[in-house]
């Protein structure tokens, strides 16, 4: 197809005079379009036209600002979240919102009090305790206060699943935790960590991911006592025998 | 802060605050906040009693109490956002404490169990009344300059950011849902929608729309064929010219006509 009037017909399609419009075309057609007034006429047609649909429609369905952070702090009801969540998979726009405001809601330094001593003083340090044991969990390695089982803790909001992980060479075990804060996502940060205790030994560290999850590999079956340190709190869990 | 007291919307607090006065509520708010800053032992229970009589009870003197106690806070986090928004802070400080004004409704401090889930929604506040704004500076770009409107920032349906339904200008002339629809009725084909919806909707270029979805798409020039088809047909369209007034005059005497073997 060509333009009504076009003085080279033949020589731009309309799909080359929109591309030029979206700042893809090449020179080619570029220097046509200085040249042919019906086809300059063409492209500031769909120029204006692109202006405005896009003027009225961008992020016509996208979720309030508002309502992607009361999403993130889990104020949303089930509903409204799973919507959501369907629609930021989709949006490239609320997903980098999302992500920044989650970036922006993890940093409490505004809130936290100031620091005295050390790293962990002034941070509030609860303990958990022993809630169900985890279904499913069969391996005897884990006791977590109980024989022979996984095992649920719960403080507050959260609750911490322990279980054993794949057994490791020469006797050695692993152990496995998932932290989950009821109502909406457990907030961490890059410092999160988990510390497994032990009375004779050093303390052994482990990340706790976005998820929430943490893990020790290749450790030596014992008692031990368990810490996350999660923003502004520790959590302690006594009494996890491992391996045995 | 240091304890986490659970109140129920409209209770007063587990320690019986009713005839605190505001004033008194203030003082002690203010005191246990520096001994929480201090890492001191300290309760939130005055401050969250606060929040409570200037959203649940609407007292507005309660709430000039929060705002004057927290607006140091909140321009931490204003400042945090750096740029353009940092250079206006006040403005921002502002927006925010509107923002949590407007949404937090007192059938809605349910919501909050303690003095920390307060404030993590007023810190939101802060961070989503720029993004609002990004949003709007980001709508206008599409938008000729002969259609951009006067007054309050608006998003791209038109409604004030903050509070109110202000409708002004040339998208007061239309309402965007409608306009989808029409669109949808005009291009009923869902592939010829998507490209439209990523292009306008998500503000995509066809070599994005591309990427994203290549099963539909396998080459750039394939979005742009399916763009200029929909395009076309919609400039002609009497539902959507009247909806959006998007076909400039004489563009009739502009259309394109096949090309001779083509």
């Amino acid at each position: 197809m060509t333009n009504i009037g076009c003085t080279r017909p033949g020589a731009v399609t309309p799909e080359a005079i929109l591309a030029y419009v979206d700042g893809d075309a090449s020179p080619d057609v570029a220097q046509h379009l200085r040249t042919c007034p019906a086809c300059a006429s063409e492209a500031q047609v769909y120029s204006r036209l692109q202006g405005r649909l896009g003027g009225a429609l961008y992020r016509f369905d996208c979720p309030p600002a508002q309502a992607l952070g009361e999403y993130e702090l889990g104020l949303t009801s089930p509903e409204g979240r799973s919507g959501v969540a369907r629609h930021v998979l989709d949006c490239p726009h609320c997903m980098a919102e999302l992500l920044s405001l989650r970036t922006f809601l993890a940093d409490d330094m505004a809130l936290a009090p100031a620091p005295r001593g050390g790293p962990v003083e002034g941070l509030r340090r609860v303990v958990a305790t022993l809630f169900v044991p985890a279904p499913g969990a069969g391996a005897a390695a884990l006791r977590g206060g109980t024989d022979g089982e996984g095992a649920t803790y719960r403080v507050e909001d959260l609750t911490i699943t322990l279980g054993p992980g794949p057994p490791g060479p020469r006797g050695r075990a692993s152990l496995m935790g998932l932290i989950v804060r009821e109502d909406h996502d457990l907030e961490v940060s890059a410092g999160s960590t988990a510390h497994l205790l032990s009375a004779t030994g050093e303390p052994v560290t482990a990340a706790i991911d976005e998820l929430g999850s943490f893990a020790f590999d290749d450790i030596a079956p014992g008692n031990y006592g368990l810490e996350l340190h999660l923003p502004g709190l520790i959590v302690a869990v006594e009494d996890v025998s491992v391996g045995r | 802060m240091a304890s986490r007291l659970g109140v129920r919307a409209g209770q007063a607090s587990p320690m019986d605050l009713s005839d605190t006065s505001i004033g008194d509520l203030s003082a002690a708010c203010r005191r246990e906040s520096e001994k929480y800053r201090r890492g001191e032992p300290s309760t939130d229970t005055y401050c969250f009693e606060l929040f409570r009589r200037a959203v649940y009870s609407r007292d507005e003197a309660a709430w000039e109490a929060v705002v004057d106690q927290y607006r140091g806070i909140v321009l931490a986090w204003v400042l945090r956002q750096g740029g353009a928004v940092a250079a206006d802070a006040d403005y921002w400080v502002n927006r925010a404490f509107d923002r949590f004004w407007t949404a937090v409704r007192p059938e809605r401090f349910g919501m909050f169990d303690g003095l920390p889930r307060v404030l993590k929604y007023l810190q939101m506040c802060a961070a989503t009344a720029v993004l609002d704004e990004h949003r709007v500076q980001r709508a206008t770009q599409h938008e000729s300059l002969d259609e951009l409107t006067d007054g309050a920032p608006q998003t791209a349906r038109g409604q004030e950011v903050d509070g109110g339904d202000v409708e002004t200008g040339a998208l007061d002339r239309l309402s965007v849902a409608e306009l989808w629809q029409a669109i949808v009725r005009e291009v009923p084909e869902e592939g010829e929608r998507t490209v439209l919806y990523c292009s306008f909707a998500l503000g995509m270029k066809p070599a994005e729309i591309h990427e994203r979805r290549p099963h539909l798409y396998p080459t750039v020039a394939d979005v742009y064929r399916v763009k200029r088809n929909v395009l076309d047909r919609l400039r002609r369209s009497p539902a959507i010219r009247r909806l959006a007034q998007v076909v400039p005059d004489g563009v009739e005497r502009q259309g394109v006509v096949p090309e001779k073997g083509g």
